[in-house]
């Protein structure tokens, strides 16, 4: 958790909780919508791209949920807005799925230690599977606002269909990224002038060069293992790839245990690594 | 000689002083827990009076981490009508009289767990501020004990209030003061001054106690043999015996790991958000939507073994096993954490 | 958050059993009124609620045992949004399974006078080999703060959680010492799932099993320590073939420690 002078002073209970109320849900595709949120205090929420919320339906139970929004966009600045892209996959995101605008929620947060942007300074590769774009949007946004680098997005999803963000794709373009898309299968009849397979395959088409440059990969780990292994291959080091990780989490603390891997906790020292620190990790069956 | 009550001094007082000490603890407000001999081991529990302790350690089921890690807290309640959050954290005043040095270190890694980051826990600190160590150094070794392996035991010199060790002739201890709360507690208390002979007998027990511990585990390099070891056949010998019961995390005085869960009642009017143990040994501890990073036993008990042998070293820069070997008496399996590391290094 | 809907209409169905099941429910003393002001018990004979369906929530005691059993389950499913398995014999098929393992005609003739007035099936059989079951809560009796955590997590419209917790796990908690390190008793706990509050061990009794096999039960090792601990292989077999006799593993352990015919 992020700490501010002020918290540090108050001693605050980092496992307390915050309302947050939801000015809007969009629906992104049929098992993933953004919420719209600010703290119901009206303080602005400020968080760094690739952290994440421990988000409560109290009753149902709390998730571990990335923010998916630039955390110094306009609407941030100005009105103190976040954003969360969830898909629906058990107690606590089927609950969410049934709130509306208007309706409140709680998080605690911001956790983790997000993308190293900063240090991003070169060319940039984002590759993204599924649910995992969430994530890496608030990087995107912050890399169009002001890098000059060169900035290419490789993205994979099941179908055209499971793609969240979809109509921003050209505000991407237009911003000077490059986007790859691909999907591991097309629906039937429908107009798709993309590829359709693996999101490695789409490797051969990148001009991000890895002298000059870094990798961030979200997704699925299956994936990210195989992109990353790909991407070795292609003489990217260790050093400059960059995955987060997911892994059950209840507390966001390192108390809780259930996210350690050997000696990490994804929660604190993660969600994001550099693969030269997880290599073996990942390798090793632990 | 009269006590001073003061930090850094000694005498050699009587079992009689015990009952003093204790009801000095009580008058203050705290609830003091002891080793009392109970279902043929040693049981902490709130203590009446100082003869119902047992000075023999037995090692115990539970460790006394439950006073300062419950198994259960709530922490806090939701009230479902008017959507206000209650968050009650009250300090909670006991002691523990008769702690070993296994169970000090212990406390102290958790104290790292809990306290060490840049937010410190508020309910755990609601337990652990005020919480006063009488501590007995431990002068003989139990089978299974391996503290002096583990530099945990069976000595200690730091972090207690009031430190006892137990001399030859049976009931004269050495009382050592390790703190101002541990000088009122004994101020004017009527005691022999502590001579260097006493100091002898103190430390040539210690040393017998450890120079005597038939469990053993060499630490010099563990955690990186204990990295290497990872695929050792070892891990699948005992995995095949293992029942994955989690009784060997359960009574472990450094397992932190914990749900968080909702619990509403029918009425449907409150909801207490609630954080319970949990252990690395339940199925249900490493599933994840749509799979289980350890499915399978031997990836739990490997995890079980490697976080207080290797891990904890990599988080804490201290190994989160104090050689207490509450773990292998409370086998059913007759699975040993110190068997395993000497196993694993070559030692065995 | 609060929305609370129309009251969800709550029913208790018994099919061949005990009745125990059905217990956990009356014995909810101080809870009862709470639970009576946020749902409708529609059906629950014992209670004397006895309205038709359809049902939001039923719990089904018992196995199923003959046809008219069988008849029965498939209306109550047919009748019920969710439908749960509660306590051995719904959920294994009970004590009674124990005749799956032995000729039927010579169990009726040796037990009723009139064995051509019995009609069973040969075997008695868990509710979900008949019906789709939507959820399973073990034991013999089923624990009622199970039954409780499964009316308030629908109530809530969340997707119930069962622990993998073992018997053992509710022993240390209550400082209960270890029967298998400190006794040598062959305890079952160590295969067990929790719900019992560790009943048996705390009145220094080996665990029977009652809450059926754990989410990983280490079955042969389990066997190697019974035979270390001086148990024939007729006493392991007849450890597993005993209250829940019908759960897979526990069926499959105890065939493999088949007893020796003795010779004459």
């Amino acid at each position: 958790m992020v700490k501010s002078e002020e918290d540090l002073r108050r001693g605050a209970n980092p496992l307390s909780l915050r309302p947050v109320e939801i000015l809007d849900v969009r629906r992104e595709t049929p098992d993933v919508n953004t919420y719209t949120l600010r703290l119901v205090d009206g303080s602005r929420f400020r968080f760094r791209p690739g952290q994440f919320n421990m988000v409560s339906v109290i009753g149902i139970g709390e998730s571990a949920l990335s923010m998916s929004s630039d955390p110094e966009g306009t609407e941030a600045l100005a009105e103190g807005v976040f954003q969360h892209t969830i898909r629906v996959v058990g107690n606590v995101t089927r609950a969410l799925a049934r709130l509306r605008a208007g309706d409140r929620f709680w998080i605690r947060g911001p956790y983790g230690n997000g993308w190293p942007l900063e240090q991003a300074s070169g060319d940039l590769l984002i590759i993204a599977g599924g649910i995992g774009l969430a994530p890496l949007r608030p990087a995107i946004y912050r890399r169009l606002a002001g890098n000059p680098g060169r900035l290419e997005i490789l993205y994979g999803a099941r179908t055209p269909g499971d793609m969240p963000f979809r109509d921003e794709f050209p505000v991407w373009q237009e911003g000077g990224a490059r986007l790859l898309l691909t999907a591991d299968k097309a629906d039937e009849g429908a107009e798709w002038p993309y590829r359709v397979g693996l999101v490695t395959a789409l490797l051969d088409e990148v001009e991000v060069s890895p002298a000059r440059g870094q990798v961030f990969i979200c997704g699925p780990e299956g994936m990210m293992k195989s992109v990353v292994g790909a991407l070795s291959k292609r003489g990217w080091p260790p050093e400059e790839i960059f995955v987060s990780l997911e892994r059950r989490m209840e507390c966001g603390q390192k108390t809780c245990g259930r996210c350690q891997i050997a000696d990490v906790y994804v929660c604190q020292d993660g969600p994001v690594f550099s693969y030269a620190a997880v290599r073996d990790l990942l390798g090793v069956d632990l | 000689m009269v006590l001073q009550g003061q930090a850094g001094e000694n005498a050699v007082v009587g079992r009689d002083a015990f009952d003093e000490i204790l009801a000095r603890l009580q008058e203050r407000g705290y609830a003091v827990y002891g080793t009392v001999n109970e279902k043929g081991t040693g049981i902490f529990r709130p203590l009446g009076g100082a003869g119902e302790l047992s000075l023999r350690c037995t090692g115990g089921t539970l460790p006394p981490k439950y006073l300062w890690y419950p198994p259960s807290e709530t922490m806090f309640t939701y009230d479902r009508q008017s959507g206000a959050l209650r968050s009650e954290i009250e300090p909670v005043k006991q002691a523990v009289f008769g702690i070993r040095p296994c169970d000090v270190h212990a406390l102290l890694a958790l104290d790292e767990v809990f306290l060490g980051g840049d937010y410190p826990d508020p309910y755990y600190r609601a337990r652990r501020e005020d919480l006063p160590l009488v501590v007995f150094n431990c002068v003989e070794s139990g089978d299974t004990c391996f503290c002096s392996s583990m530099g945990t035991g069976p000595g200690l010199d730091h972090d207690y209030d009031l430190l006892i060790t137990e001399l030859d002739r049976p009931g004269r201890f050495l009382l050592e003061v390790g703190s101002g709360l541990g000088g009122e507690l004994v101020r004017d208390l009527r005691a022999e001054v502590a001579r260097d002979e006493d100091y002898q007998v103190k430390h040539r027990r210690l040393e017998d106690a450890a120079a005597n511990a038939r469990t053993t585990l060499e630490t010099e390099d563990l955690p990186r043999l204990m990295s290497e070891g990872h695929g050792h056949p070892y891990w699948r010998e005992i995995s095949d015996k293992c029942f994955g019961c989690a009784n060997c995390t359960s009574v472990c005085p450094t397992c932190y790991c914990a749900d968080i869960f909702d619990e509403t009642d029918f009425s449907l009017t409150e909801t207490r958000r609630k954080r319970r143990w949990s252990w690395c040994f339940l199925m249900e501890f490493g599933a994840v939507h749509g799979g289980n990073f350890r499915e399978r036993r031997i990836d739990r008990l490997r995890q079980f073994m490697q976080h207080k042998l290797n891990f904890s070293v990599g988080q804490y820069g201290r190994f989160h096993c104090v050689g207490c070997g509450r773990c292998i008496v409370w086998c059913p399996a007759n699975i040993d954490i110190a068997q395993t590391g000497r196993t694993i290094r070559g030692d065995a | 958050m609060t929305d609370r809907a129309e009251k969800p209409r709550l029913a208790v169905f018994k099919f061949t059993s005990c009745s125990g099941c059905q217990l956990p429910f009356l014995n909810m003393e101080t809870e009862i009124l709470d639970l009576a002001e946020s749902i409708e018990v529609a059906y629950f004979a014992m209670a004397g609620a006895s309205q038709p369906g359809p049902y939001d929530l039923a719990f089904v005691e018992g196995g199923i045992s003959c046809q008219e059993d069988a008849r029965r389950i498939r209306k109550v499913r047919e009748e019920s949004r969710i439908l749960v398995a509660i306590g051995n014999c719904a959920v294994y098929g009970g004590p009674q399974a124990l005749r799956n393992f032995l000729p039927l005609e010579e169990l009726k003739r040796a037990v009723y006078p009139q064995p051509e007035l019995i009609h069973c099936f040969p075997t008695c059989q868990g509710i979900a080999d008949y019906v789709s079951v939507d959820g399973f809560l073990n034991g013999c009796p089923v624990d009622h703060g199970h039954l409780q955590d499964y009316i308030v997590s629908v109530m809530l419209g969340k997707a119930p959680e069962v622990s993998t917790r073992s018997v053992c796990l509710e022993c240390k908690m209550k400082e209960n010492v270890c029967l298998i390190v400190a006794e040598g008793v062959a305890c079952m706990g160590v295969l067990t799932g929790s719900g019992c509050g560790a009943l048996c061990p705390s009145f220094d009794r080996g665990c029977y099993g009652c809450f059926g096999p754990s989410a990983d039960p280490n079955l042969k090792s389990f066997a190697n320590l019974c035979r270390e601990l001086g148990l024939t292989e007729e006493e392991i077999h007849r450890k597993f073939r005993y209250i829940v006799n019908n759960a897979e593993a526990f069926r499959e352990e105890a065939e493999r420690h088949v007893p020796q015919p003795v010779e004459s």
